[in-house]
């Protein structure tokens, strides 16, 4: 051991006097901390990017959608996407929550506000990127497009096409021996083979679930149907109902009826379901269900028996609820938006042009969010559907050659209307109220929530 | 300022002496030491100032104002708790809610954490064991999980409906029926009865034997020396958990969250305060809204514990008031 070493040591242990821990050195050590994921980063190349995606669905949904993001990031060397995914209870809430605190999703599914989103510039624009060329919608269904515009503009691309449906019980049909419906059903058809149905199974075994199902199309959409096929809209261009208690009172008598009937359930059951999973058509208390035909395979996996995608009955030819429009059209609820704020705008939309034109995309995904938008895509996965999704891929076809073209987007409010619509059902099926009651209060909260 | 005690620092220190606030040598030493005691404290005091004083400020400024996360507040007075008094039925119907389910639950709660409290305040063995067993709901009875399995006990199916089938009574759905559902949230707090029950234990723990022992050689049998000697004595612990037990049962919201899947159903049979709350702030984004919901009931709650204050002269005996 030399001399001289001794000598720097004894140097440094009178430099760094006992306790007296200098700002500098404090400094100097913070830097160097601070310095290391850089340096990391450094190591990393300079393309290291960071995304998150957001989207609600059920476990069928997610691996797909996993596997996908998988494969997108084995062609982007450099990025990782995280992924922020569950039910669909509260996802609205805690999206909302982080578009206000400035940490939402790059890419991401809006469920209930995207009017809202969209009124206050959070959500891209992707005309621009259309135009380019970056963002290809060559092979999708243009009238589709156009319906989705708000203020003729697209915010948003379907990451699927979809529509409110009615699944049927093919087995419970066949035993009952009542004919399956066709596409081109109408109010009256549904009546009265949901009437056959109960008559011909036991006590607690009911035609159809009710309108106002809680985890199903709910029963403001399906009104908007009946509305359109008279010609009409929900709500007019700048956010007032456009409808009046004469049609309101038509709609809620043709469900009452029903029920009072016997051939849907009766409210203490219908206010029973908390998701589809547990929707009269899984547990076998009913052989029509009304929710969105993107949920077909999640929901066949779940059912007993094969289940069947139907269009929602018109008003063409019908007695009840007559109309003589097709008014059910493709809805806007899986759909995939980009943050206008994100850093990485680019990446995104490719991401959107990749799901959308993909054929290694589409192969893992399949139909797990609806009917693909591309013909041509839609047309490769089709050998490799399963039943269910090739009769919501007829279903589809169908609604879109029949649809009326006009859609007057929803108000911001318009899931607060829709709550009180479910309210009003239940108000008449629990016997709390009678149907003119109701209706005059539906007009009045309306007034207040639109206000 | 020094990070070492430092002769002068350990000088500084207050000295086991009656004259040691007088002997402290110099004002900067003081300020020293009080800067130690803040920075030991700064976690709370950050934590205090920005996550609970400022949002609770700013809520007072949201509640005049529409907001809705997404775009700028706007000021408009006193609009809000105009409208939650004078237009809004569904509000009204939310304060009903939460008046019932909190003068059905705390009453019920409480006398069945005495009952309990009394029973294992005996002397049998493994008692130690049934403390345990009887505080475990309390710890899981907040929980989400408790909330679904709550939905399937007294769902339609459930085992509630089924035990009373055995007596003949109509199978039918507690949750989903809007005259019964409440009680099934009521029955769930009250199963909640583990803390004041430990709270009741210690209580009765500090009732001198004497009196009981008093009162046997006077002949008084066990329902008189309930009534005439631990009610009295155990008034104070009572007066506590009553306090608690208001103030928590004012702002339950994960049992009705989940039991109702998040709506207050079946028609609004459930929507306590606190889900109307979240529902006006996070379902419909009207942040000022929900905001002046919160300060209404803040107000509700520091009255009716100012109340529970004032009346506790006349019916809380402490020990030493005897004096």
């Amino acid at each position: 051991m030399s001399a001289g070493l001794c000598a720097s040591e004894e140097t440094i242990v009178t430099k760094i006097e006992p306790g007296t821990l200098s700002r500098r050195t404090l400094l100097m050590g913070a830097t160097a901390l601070a310095g290391l994921p850089l340096l990391s980063s450094l190591a990393h190349g300079q393309d290291k990017i960071d995304m998150r995606i957001a989207w609600w669905g059920s476990d069928d949904r997610h691996q797909k959608t996993l596997k996908m993001i998988d494969l997108f990031e084995a062609e982007h060397p450099g990025l990782t996407m995280e992924s922020q995914y569950g039910g669909l209870i509260g996802y609205q809430d805690k999206l909302s929550t982080e578009f206000a605190g400035g940490n939402a999703p790059d890419i991401m599914q809006v469920s209930d506000s995207r009017e809202a989103l969209i009124k206050s510039g959070r959500l891209l624009e992707l005309d621009e990127y259309i135009n380019s060329g970056e963002l290809d919608l060559s092979d999708a269904n243009k009238s589709v497009l156009e319906t989705l515009k708000v203020d003729g503009k697209l915010y948003s691309i379907p990451w699927g096409l979809a529509s409110g449906c009615y699944f049927i019980d093919t087995k419970v049909f066949a035993d009952s021996k009542v004919e399956e419906p066709g596409l081109d059903w109408n109010w009256d058809g549904f009546a009265e083979k949901a009437k056959a149905i109960a008559d011909a199974t036991p006590d607690g075994v009911y035609g159809s679930a009710d309108i106002w199902a809680p985890a199903g199309t709910r029963s403001f959409y399906p009104f908007e149907f009946f509305l359109r096929g008279r010609g009409k809209t929900a709500y007019t261009p700048d956010g007032k109902l456009n409808f009046t208690a004469d049609e309101l009172t038509e709609w809620f008598t043709f469900w009452d009826e029903l029920r009072k009937a016997g051939v849907v359930p009766p409210a203490e059951i219908t206010a029973l379901e908390t998701g589809f999973e547990t929707s009269p058509i899984v547990t076998g208390r009913a052989a029509m269900y009304p929710i969105n035909s993107s949920i077909a395979s999640s929901l066949q996996a779940l059912a007993p028996n094969p289940l069947k995608v139907l269009s929602f009955p018109s008003g063409i030819g019908s007695t009840a609820l007559s109309g003589d429009k097709y008014g059910a059209f493709i809805n806007s609820s899986m759909q995939v938006y980009v943050n206008a704020a994100s850093e990485h705008k680019d990446v995104a939309i490719q991401f959107l042009n990749f799901v959308t034109n993909s054929p290694d995309a589409a192969k893992i995904h399949l139909m797990a969010r609806g009917v693909p938008l591309s013909s041509k895509i839609a047309a490769l996965v089709s050998p490799d559907v399963s039943p269910i999704e090739q009769s919501m891929v007829d279903m589809i076809q169908y609604v879109q050659e029949h649809a009326v073209p006009e859609v007057v987007s929803w108000p911001v409010q318009g899931g607060q209307i829709q709550d009180l619509m479910q309210r009003s059902h239940q108000e008449i099926a629990f016997g709390q109220s009678d149907i003119a009651g109701t209706v005059s209060k539906f007009f009045d909260e309306a007034e207040f929530i639109l206000e | 300022m020094t990070l070492s005690p430092t002769p002068t620092s350990i000088e500084a220190l207050p000295q086991p002496t009656t004259s040691s606030v007088k002997a402290r040598p110099r004002g900067r030493n003081i300020l020293s030491d009080n800067a130690w005691g803040y920075l030991f404290l700064a976690p709370w005091i950050i934590g205090m100032v920005f996550f609970m004083a400022g949002p609770t400020l700013v809520s007072f400024y949201l509640s005049f104002t529409s907001f809705n996360l997404l775009e700028p507040p706007e000021w408009i007075a006193a609009k809000n708790y105009v409208r939650l008094f004078t237009q809004d039925g569904r509000y009204l119907n939310a304060l009903r809610v939460t008046f019932t389910y909190v003068a059905l639950a705390v009453p019920l709660n409480l006398a069945f954490a005495l009952a309990l409290a009394m029973v294992l305040n005996a002397k049998i063995k493994g008692l130690g064991i049934y403390r345990a067993t009887y505080y475990i709901p309390s710890l899981l009875g907040g929980s989400v999980a408790i909330a679904i399995l709550w939905r399937q006990v007294f769902g339609f199916d459930g085992i509630v409906s089924q035990a009373l089938a055995v007596f003949g009574i109509e199978g039918s759905s507690w949750v989903s029926s809007p005259s019964q559902a409440l009680w099934t949230l009521i029955i769930l707090h009250v199963w909640q009865f583990g803390s004041p029950m430990i709270i009741f234990l210690a209580g009765l723990k500090q009732i001198p034997v004497e009196l009981y022992e008093a009162a046997s050689v006077d002949g008084a049998g066990p329902w008189r020396k309930f009534w005439m000697i631990t009610v009295p004595m155990l008034t104070p612990v009572i007066f506590f958990n009553l306090i608690l037990q208001i103030i928590n049962s004012f702002q339950a919201f994960t049992p009705a969250f989940i039991v109702s899947g998040g709506s207050g159903g079946p028609l609004d049979s459930t929507l306590f305060y606190t889900l109307y709350l979240y529902l006006q702030g996070f379902a419909n984004f009207r942040m000022g809204y929900a905001s002046a919901m919160a300060w209404v009931l803040l107000v509700i709650i520091g009255v009716l514990t100012a109340l529970a204050f004032l009346s506790s002269r006349y019916w809380v005996h402490y020990d030493d008031s005897a004096k």
